[in-house]
């Protein structure tokens, strides 16, 4: 075989891994736009939703089940995150959520679906109130405030 | 984290009521944890005294955003 011919082959197949990796890659991964359905569809998949607009906003309207990460936190705070789950990122219109996107990308990330419209575009109805009021468990209080920490010793 | 919680104590003994939960050897712990979305240690919920709760933090962060939040528990 011709030196020439033995470079088409190896590009040939190169090209046939790259395609075939991006048309069968397994499904979940990647940072994608989406509109409301695909927000549902992650949850449906076990997704973790993160809002990141302040907890004021927060406490006025949010997606079922989503917590609370103020961009300004989430550098901090994400760090800690399983780098393979999916995580739903939104704020109020899209915009902080577009910078939350390239912090968790920075953090190596990869699997992200952005709700680019923001949560004005939600169609449904947003839970109100502070996380654990809407029916979720609460912690008790002895009149005094409370932090809770949960750890392991490993 | 322990040595930077254990470093706060002292300062809002009376104040604030630290309670802190092992997820691997309690269960009620780990049940607990679940209930409220914990998705990852260390996780810090602040709580006011009326029990509502005023923010979480999870991951492994600076004694100052501990403290923070601490302060602003009512």
């Amino acid at each position: 075989m011709k030196p020439k011919t033995v470079v088409w082959v190896v590009i040939g197949v190169i090209a046939a891994i790259v395609i075939g990796w991006n048309l069968f890659r397994p499904a979940g991964g990647g940072i994608e736009n989406v509109d409301a359905q695909g927000v549902k569809d992650a949850i449906a998949q076990g997704a973790q939703v993160v809002d990141v607009r302040t907890p004021g906003e927060y406490q006025l309207g949010r997606i079922a089940g989503a917590i609370n990460v103020p961009l300004d936190q989430l550098e901090a705070q994400a760090a800690s995150w399983d780098r393979n789950a999916t995580y739903v990122v939104y704020c109020a219109t899209g915009s902080r959520s577009t910078s939350a996107v390239e912090i968790m990308k920075g953090l190596g990330f990869t699997s992200i679906r952005h709700l680019a419209a923001g949560v004005v575009s939600w169609p449904d109805q947003l839970e109100t109130g502070a996380a654990g009021e809407s029916g979720g468990p609460k912690i008790a209080t002895n009149g005094i405030p409370v932090m809770v920490e949960f750890f392991t010793d490993s | 984290m322990k040595p930077v919680v254990d470093g706060l104590k002292p300062k809002y003994e009376g104040k604030v009521e630290f309670r802190l939960l092992n997820v691997e050897t309690d269960a009620n712990a780990n049940q607990l944890a679940n209930s409220l979305g914990v998705t990852g240690v260390p996780t810090f919920i602040f709580v006011n005294s009326d029990g509502v709760q005023a923010g979480q933090i999870v991951g492994s962060v600076p004694e100052a955003q501990l403290v923070e939040a601490l302060d602003k528990l009512q």
